[in-house]
């Protein structure tokens, strides 16, 4: 288990400074002169030379990189050259939120889409399944942003039940926090929850194949027991792996619902960053989410051997 | 089953309760996220929205583009108009306690003329010392006579932060502002809210109506509606002219609206480099050919619900030195054939690139199918943002969509864009009869001399249409009925003085 971890440990550095110089060296493949962008209406000459000087963009891109990944090391992800905003801080804003976004979906996702997903194995071939095919169909079509106005529509506009956006952190007030955070989690949590029932559905569905599975019977032990104690855990083997690395997904593809409930979380902020040619902001998203991806990679790994006997030797 | 009816009952009593918010509080939906708030260094209509809250100017403009006093109560230019002498308010004072007076006047123009990073240069530009005479008495020396230095003045050129601040905040102003306005800063969350409360020490605080002010950046103009009509906002700048119809049919809600400064135009490469070299970028006559294939009212009509204001010129009819004896021509695609027949063509070729917005996109197909029908064979090249301002910049396009934000004066615009050395000709118009005119307009301090001299200034650029101008947008805001006391002013800013919730 140490090995495992120790091995994987000395794989993520490397690829993580390696994602950090790809993404460096395409975004300076961008079309669009970030000091034209910033320097306003009338783009005077003088201030878009200044501009390019400060923030280095006349040097070659390794040594604008250099300077870059020092500073980063000495823990300074420097200033947006849009807001003049230290971007240290906008990380320290935005990641909590990302991370209990991600959370609520992935919560949302495991709640809806397990036990939809076990009863579609245990009733395969019935209505039930078809019910759940349905579903696993709709949550993976239905695009986001259109969920998200529509349940804004009702449960804010008409009914008025719930914020229609926004974020209260839960310092201010949990309860707030919570409302303010459902509806995105809910819309969020059904595209994971789609594929998350899938999963189970058919992991489930192999498990109840198993030898293991046949004996129990033939011992006579109760269909119920059979389900949770001998095919569950072992149809959560895959699961689990999916949910670490889905959850990175969540934290990374958050964009759209972020958008429309405007949630100032990671998704926003890269992709403003992306138009407006921030590039240290984009540079800082891309490593936090990045690095945040390999810990849970990591965590998928050691899940699936703590889960998995063969695995450990 | 009825437990857990009472239960989410409970719930949403709870959660409904929770989601109102204090009466103090005004909640305000921004469609950008503004960017440096330091009047020296922002470029953003957005940050704009914000400092009017902020920091007061030395003047502001009324409803109807008149300068109005602000922190100056008066003015007076000197007889040659080389020199401009302001009195200035008594007992003022920034957000923190420095006391307002010429010396500050003194020192934040010299900031703005000389950071190395300030937007403000060239509105400043004619002004080559400030001398602090009095407490209240300052006085700007002019290189020549620069009549629109007013206008200047009535926006972020004009706008006073704190000295003291300023010098020791230096290159962190910008995250916690320090100015002389109704509201002070409180807090920033990038890319999320900007939170402001009411400052007691406000020269006019008894006009003040809420506590705080919070502009939450909220980017979809349907979802920024939603809230407002969820009552989540209270007020909601720049709805889209398609949710007009929603905001008039709410009865929660009062629709805000009025005229703007701002023109789209189209503008024709006619010598920035090869891209100059086309049928349309040589000859005016086929650019007035182009102009007489299009219908203005049909793009306002179909791209904006008619809610826009179809229109020829740069400048906007609440200006007063609009030429009204410029009208738009009626589409006329027969005559537009025989003038491109008469060319020695039978169909002109051109590329139209646009920034891929919403508007710009509509617009851009409209004309397509428009100009089509005439002879013009449109090729639409639609471009994301920051791409399109460097080719833009670069006089890298055949005809570009430009959408330019107005001021209250005409000269920042026309010059801009029609002067030969203006920092918007990227498509390298040069008229030197033109330059002249404009010249002789900015230092004429007489009214309708002046308009005179802008309805001269007309009739050279319609001749010539290196620039179609096609439309100018209004501005709308969508507001609770509890929100009191707005007023629209063409820059489309909301000004907080005199607004307060209902009754």
């Amino acid at each position: 288990m140490k090995t495992l971890l120790l091995r994987r440990l000395a794989v993520s550095l490397p690829t993580l400074l390696l994602v950090s110089m790809m993404v460096f060296g395409l975004q300076k493949l961008l079309p669009g002169d970030p000091a034209l962008a910033l320097a306003g209406e009338e783009h005077n000459p003088e201030v878009v030379e200044y501009l390019r000087q400060k923030y280095r963009f006349n040097d070659p891109i390794p040594v604008q990189y250099a300077f870059w990944l020092k500073s980063v090391i000495q823990g300074d992800f420097g200033t947006s050259v849009r807001t003049r905003l230290p971007i240290g801080k906008m990380l320290v804003e935005k990641l909590p939120v990302t991370i209990e976004l991600a959370t609520l979906s992935m919560l949302v996702a495991l709640v809806i889409g397990l036990p939809i997903g076990i009863f579609a194995a245990l009733w395969r071939g019935t209505p039930l399944d078809y019910g759940a095919s349905m579903f696993g169909l709709a949550g993976l079509s239905i695009p986001h942003f259109w969920l998200g106005i529509m349940l804004i529509l009702l449960f804010s506009v008409n009914l008025g039940w719930l914020p229609a956006g926004g974020f209260v952190p839960p310092s201010e007030s949990v309860g707030r926090n919570l409302l303010t955070m459902l509806m995105p989690a809910l819309v969020l949590g059904t595209g994971t929850a789609a594929i998350m029932m899938r999963h189970v559905r058919s992991a489930m569905i192999q498990a109840m194949k198993q030898d293991y599975v046949r004996t129990a019977r033939a011992k006579g032990v109760r269909e119920g027991t059979i389900v949770l104690r001998h095919a569950l855990p072992n149809a959560l083997i895959p699961v689990v792996t999916l949910g670490t690395l889905q959850f990175g997904e969540l934290l990374a593809g958050a964009v759209l619902t972020e958008q429309v409930f405007s949630i100032p979380g990671f998704g926003k902020m890269v992709v403003d960053g992306v138009f407006s040619r921030d590039y240290a902001v984009v540079q800082a998203v891309v490593l936090c989410t990045a690095a945040i991806f390999l810990l849970m990679s990591l965590i998928a790994d050691l899940a699936y051997a703590a889960l998995n006997p063969r695995l450990r030797s | 089953m009825k437990r857990i009816g009472i239960a989410l009952a409970a719930f949403f009593t709870i959660a409904s309760s929770l989601t109102s918010a204090n009466a103090a509080t005004l909640r305000v939906g921004l469609q950008d996220d503004p960017d440096a708030l330091d009047p020296a260094l922002s470029g953003t209509y957005t940050g704009r929205f914000v400092f009017a809250a902020l920091c007061d100017k030395l003047v502001d403009i009324s409803p109807d583009l008149k300068i109005v006093p602000q922190l100056a109560e008066s003015w007076e230019w000197a007889a040659d108009g080389k020199s401009i002498t302001f009195t200035l308010r008594n007992n003022v004072t920034f957000h923190d306690g420095t006391p307002f007076d010429a010396t500050a006047v003194k020192f934040n123009i010299e900031r703005m003329k000389t950071m190395p990073d300030s937007k403000r240069k060239a509105e400043l530009a004619p002004i080559q010392s400030v001398e602090a005479l009095a407490a209240d008495k300052v006085k700007f020396n002019l290189s020549e006579p620069f009549v629109p230095l007013l206008a200047n003045l009535s926006d972020r050129a004009g706008m006073m932060v704190s000295p003291k601040a300023a010098a020791e905040k230096a290159g962190e102003f910008a995250a916690a502002p320090v100015c002389a306005g109704p509201y002070q800063f409180v807090e920033r969350k990038s890319r999320d809210l900007i939170r402001l409360k009411k400052y007691p020490g406000y020269w006019n605080a008894g006009q003040i109506g809420y506590d705080e002010v919070v502009y939450f950046y909220v980017p979809d103009s349907t979802v920024r509606l939603s809230r407002v009509r969820a009552g989540d906002l209270d007020l909601a700048e720049r709805i889209a002219p398609t949710d007009l119809k929603t905001v008039r049919d709410d009865p929660n809600l009062k629709l805000h609206s009025g005229k703007g400064l701002a023109v789209s135009h189209l503008m024709f490469n006619v010598g920035a480099g090869a891209k100059a070299d086309t049928p349309l970028g040589k000859n005016p006559t086929l650019r007035q050919a182009f102009e007489l294939a299009i219908d203005r009212n049909v793009i306002n009509k179909v791209a904006f619900n008619g809610e826009f204001l179809a229109d020829n010129q740069m400048i906007p009819p609440s200006s007063p030195f609009y030429d009204s004896a410029h009208k738009a021509p009626a589409r006329d695609v027969a005559k537009a054939k025989a003038m491109i027949a008469a060319a020695g063509m039978t169909r002109v070729p051109m590329e139209l690139q646009f920034e891929n917005t919403a508007g710009d996109s509509r617009v851009a197909q409209i004309i397509q199918s428009m100009a089509g029908e005439a002879g013009f064979d449109v090729k639409l090249l639609p471009m994301e943002t920051a791409t399109a301002i460097e080719r833009y910049m670069n006089g890298n396009f055949e005809a570009y969509i430009g959408n330019w934000s107005g001021r209250a004066d005409p000269d920042p615009t026309l010059v801009a864009f029609f002067s030969c050395a203006g920092s918007q000709n990227v498509n390298k118009y040069c008229n030197k009869d033109l330059d002249v005119m404009l010249n002789q307009a900015r230092a004429e301090a007489d009214e309708t001399k002046r308009r005179a001299l802008y309805a001269k200034v007309t009739d050279v650029y319609l001749g010539n249409l290196s620039s179609i101008p096609l439309y100018h947008p209004n501005w709308f805001f969508a507001a609770r009925k509890s929100v009191d006391g707005i007023v629209m002013v063409p820059d489309g800013l909301l000004r907080l003085v005199g607004v307060k919730p209902a009754n």
